[in-house]
């Protein structure tokens, strides 16, 4: 039974799952309080897709399990946690390349049960990135980095979810924008108290704007703590080299 | 004279088209050459056949058993053979290859039980005929060309509007992505080829009204609807246009060439278009290579 206390809460624990034969996460626990910013760094290949792309049911997940809600899951799937609220962007702000800005949201919007929905999801999508709103028509393959950003959000948020799970939304962006992303990403979770899990590669510039931090080291959890803790140099570079 | 010709380009566009778009459906959700396509058309041509010269079923009967066996066929096919396939990352060649022997095999399983001499529904139905503008076209013919148009628009307005008929195009376009939007990629492929092959049996059937019905019938408008769906650029009215132009190609070409050339014809027009235009009838520019 779902309590009320657990709301928006997200926890994981002793995850265990990979690819075909091979074991990627191992046994991996961590857990984010709602409206909460937490921040998952590591290594190339330490299994940060992995992580949200077994937790959001892409892949199975071999053992442990994944509250949502106070709800336990052993085998999530995509439509299964959208319905309960939780989004997952993909690596790399993946988009429907062939397809316009409008009908990339419809995509994003095809769970919800009413067309009035997808309108009105459009329409906040719209009141967070006034710059898509001018480019409906245009095929998304062309937008610049920053705007396929915003559309690749915009895909997940269309749904008014609570739980946010973003996998480096500042990849392929100049720096100028991987601030002005993440601050995005910050003023979303603090307006609508959404929960937020975010893996980064850009770490001083993630530690800005998340509470907590995971450190993620071959498939198990290497650190987790305050992100001012990691502010300091030397402390960051003894957990993470 | 040019009557007969323009009736008889719309004959061959009307099964092209029949065939392209049974052939489109599959191919732009699953995006590889699935040669089983006429395997489905000739089955469903065969299970007609059966049921209405050798049972002696009502021809509408046959026609829809033939619709659903060749259906049922596209889904065993995709569940048993290519999802298996698609789930482990086998290439779209590979699977192009594997697609081609289920299509020997189930062509040679025809051959055994039927034998390979002509069958005809045809024969024993006498189809009224009648006179378009001095040019001749029977019943059945009408009844082909009809049935094309009415699909077309009814597919148009699925693949635009429904919710499994776009999750099919989004399946097409990326397949992990559409599933992070909540599709499941593996159940919309079933589908895409349990209509796709559904379809195709019934471009079957409505050929076996026309025609003899042998083993190898499905061949020739399989490798003519691949043809409409590179020509196309992989787009649902892409493919239709494409079929449209090898049917009237095929039959004004002959015109000024000999009659052998028919099919030539239909080569030369996707070789002019891999070549001068790789995108076909569509406005997008050509990704990398989908055999
Ligand atoms: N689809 C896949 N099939 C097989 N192995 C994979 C697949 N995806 C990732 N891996 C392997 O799993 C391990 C973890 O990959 P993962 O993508 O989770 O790393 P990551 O922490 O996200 O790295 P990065 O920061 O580079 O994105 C790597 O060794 C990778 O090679
Ligand atoms: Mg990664």
């Amino acid at each position: 039974m779902a309590e009320a206390n657990q709301n928006g809460i997200f926890r994981v624990e002793g995850l265990v799952a990979g690819y075909g034969k091979k074991q990627v996460l191992n046994g991996v626990s961590l857990e984010v309080e709602g409206g909460e910013v937490v921040a998952l760094i590591g290594h190339n290949g330490a299994g940060k897709s992995t992580l949200l792309k077994a937790v959001f049911g892409m892949i199975p997940i071999w053992q442990g399990e994944v509250y949502w809600d106070g709800v336990k899951r052993r085998k999530p799937t995509p439509r299964e946690m959208l319905h309960a609220g939780a989004a997952y962007v993909p690596q790399g702000n993946r988009v429907f390349t062939d397809l316009s800005v409008r009908e990339n949201l419809e995509m994003g919007g095809i769970t919800l049960p009413t067309k009035q929905a997808v309108r009105e999801g459009m329409e906040r999508v719209f009141g967070l990135f006034p710059a898509l709103k001018e480019r409906l028509k245009q095929r998304a393959g062309t937008l610049s980095g920053g705007e396929k950003q915003m559309l690749a959000l915009g895909n997940a948020l269309i749904l008014a979810p609570r739980l946010l799970l973003l996998d480096e939304p500042s990849l392929g962006l100049a720096p100028p924008l991987v601030s002005q992303a993440l601050g995005r990403v910050q003023q979303i979770s603090k307006d609508s108290h959404k929960t937020v899990v975010i893996v980064e590669q850009k770490v001083r510039e993630v530690l800005k704007i998340a509470r907590r931090v995971y450190v993620l080291r071959m498939g198990r959890v290497s650190f987790a703590g305050p992100a001012d803790a990691l502010k300091d140099e030397s402390r960051l570079r003894e957990v993470y080299l | 004279m040019n009557e007969q010709i323009i009736v008889n380009s719309i004959i061959s566009a009307s099964v092209v088209v029949l065939a392209g778009v049974s052939f489109f459906l599959p191919f732009s959700v699953a995006r590889f050459f699935h040669f089983t396509h006429g395997a489905a058309f000739a089955i469903g041509a065969y299970t007609a056949f059966v049921l209405a010269q050798k049972v002696r079923c009502n021809l509408w009967f046959a026609a829809a058993a033939g619709v659903l066996v060749s259906a049922f066929l596209g889904i065993i096919l995709d569940v048993l053979v290519f999802r298996r396939m698609q789930r482990t990352g086998t290439s779209a060649f590979v699977l192009l290859l594997a697609s081609l022997g289920a299509y020997v095999l189930l062509q040679n399983i025809l051959s055994l039980v039927f034998g390979d001499a002509a069958m005809s529904i045809a024969a024993t139905h006498a189809w009224k005929t009648f006179a378009v503008m001095g040019a001749r076209i029977t019943a059945a013919q009408v009844l082909q060309i009809t049935t094309a148009l009415i699909l077309v628009i009814i597919l148009r307005l699925y693949l635009k509007n429904s919710a499994t008929g776009r999750a099919m195009g989004a399946v097409g376009h990326d397949r992990f992505l559409a599933q992070c939007v909540g599709i499941s990629p593996a159940r919309t492929t079933t589908l895409a080829f349990g209509c796709g092959y559904g379809l195709a049996g019934l471009a079957g059937v409505l050929s076996a009204l026309n025609v003899d019905v042998v083993p190898t019938m499905g061949m020739n408008p399989m490798m003519l609807a691949m043809v409409a769906v590179i020509i196309g650029g992989n787009t649902f009215l892409g493919t239709v246009c494409g079929a449209l132009l090898i049917g009237f190609a095929q039959n004004f070409g002959i015109i000024w060439l000999p009659t052998q050339w028919q099919s030539a014809i239909v080569f030369i027009i996707l070789l002019f278009f891999l070549l001068l235009r790789p995108q076909g009838f569509s406005n997008r520019p050509v990704k990398k290579a989908t055999i």
